[in-house]
């Protein structure tokens, strides 16, 4: 199967896995309308925002747990699975149950168009309790599009270290949204 | 942040965290190897180890923990990989019980009915039922904290395996110091010792498996 337009998500997984960066951004991408599109047609009174909260918490989930998928094995029931445990996991921690099954996830509309998360999205609040170093790690890479080795530069740290300190801030944040579950 | 922006910063984050395949073998045979020398230093080997191998069931009582722990590890590693299947594991689970159910029949059914009970007791019910669950927490906990690298979607069956897994280590940790070596009393309280621990997976893994 392939995704909307591009290769499959297998190849871009696989690719990822063996270190293209630009793959794997494609792969999130490709990712993120299909979680979207899930969340918008169960969270209808939920409100833009707080569906793409859950579309981030998904990808963040994703992410963490992307050593967990087998090169050889289909990427799309690995993805579903996981889509719809941590959707039905958001839903939850915002009071409401949903079924999500995963023929759903195969045929639902995907939804292109984000919304601007606004200042008090759950992406800003957890960001902002991180390290301020690991904060503006992650900040300068996604909003700035500052490469590894500029922000080592920028920080007189080694490259290592800033590769470090953008997994831990980025594991942190996950486990963050995991604890504004609780 | 944008999603866009989210998914720039995780494509940029390119260090991959160890699989469970590779981190569980670590944590069980660490914690097995220090409970199983806590234990052996205070209560000894039994002395006629080398002789007692000779005897059949005492052979099966000696692997088929280790037929156990081979069988529940696979299905649990295929438990933490999302939409993965129990594929052969599932079937492999049963060869354990299969042989224990063999071996407790065909000496049942060459015993008297009036042996049954003395036969079934035994004469160290309260050490198993003490040691083997003793044993087998720390073997648990490290287990469930290398299946927290994983992604499981089913905590509580994860859980259950996690725990047949830990009980099965901690019965062949602790099946050499054993010196009942009927299948009628292994037979029963080896599979209720390794029950114990597999029921405080399930009640575990849901509290320690989130993610």
């Amino acid at each position: 199967m392939k995704s909307a337009n591009g290769p499959p998500l297998d190849d871009l997984l696989r690719a990822a896995n063996h270190g293209d960066q630009r793959a794997y951004a494609s792969f999130l991408a490709a990712v993120a309308p299909i979680v979207r599109g899930i969340a918008r047609s169960r969270g209808s009174g939920l409100g833009p925002d707080a569906c793409e909260d859950i579309v981030q918490e998904t990808l963040l989930a994703i992410h963490q747990k992307r050593h967990t998928w087998r090169d050889d094995a289909p990427v799309r029931p690995w993805l579903y699975a996981i889509v719809r445990y941590k959707v039905v996991d958001a839903f939850r921690a915002r009071g409401r149950r949903v079924h999500v099954q995963i023929d759903d996830l195969a045929d639902v509309l995907p939804a292109e168009t984000a919304v601007d998360l606004t200042e008090r999205s759950d992406a800003e609040r957890v960001i902002a309790k991180l390290d301020p170093r690991s904060a503006r790690i992650v900040r300068a890479i996604g909003l700035e599009g500052a490469s590894i080795a500029e922000l080592a530069v920028t920080l007189e740290m080694t490259e290592t270290a800033v590769r470090v300190a953008l997994h831990r801030g980025l594991k942190k944040l996950a486990a963050m949204r995991e604890g504004m579950i609780e | 942040m944008k999603t866009e922006e989210l998914i720039r910063a995780m494509s940029a984050d390119d260090i991959k965290e160890k699989p469970v395949r590779n981190v569980l073998p670590i944590a069980l045979a660490g914690a097995a190897a220090a409970a199983g020398l806590a234990f052996y230093a205070t209560m000894g080997i039994r002395p006629d180890l080398m002789a007692a191998l000779s005897q059949f069931p005492v052979l099966f009582k000696l692997t088929f923990p280790i037929m156990m722990a081979v069988a529940a590890f696979g299905a649990v590693v295929q438990l933490t990989r999302p939409g993965a299947r129990l594929d052969g594991w599932g079937l492999a689970l049963l060869i354990a019980p299969a042989v224990v159910a063999a071996s407790f029949w065909a000496t049942a059914l060459g015993t008297p009915l009036s042996g049954w009970a003395s036969a079934i007791t035994g004469d160290s019910v309260g050490v198993c039922m003490l040691f083997i669950p003793l044993i087998g927490t720390p073997i648990l906990f490290a287990t469930l904290f290398a299946l927290r690298r994983g992604a499981s979607t089913r905590p509580r069956l994860t859980g259950l395996m996690a725990g047949l897994l830990s009980g099965s280590a901690s019965a062949a940790v602790y099946a050499p110091y054993c010196t009942d070596d009927s299948p009628m009393f292994w037979g029963v309280w080896y599979v209720l010792a390794i029950g114990v621990v597999a029921v405080s997976g399930a009640l575990l893994g849901p509290r320690l498996l989130r993610w």
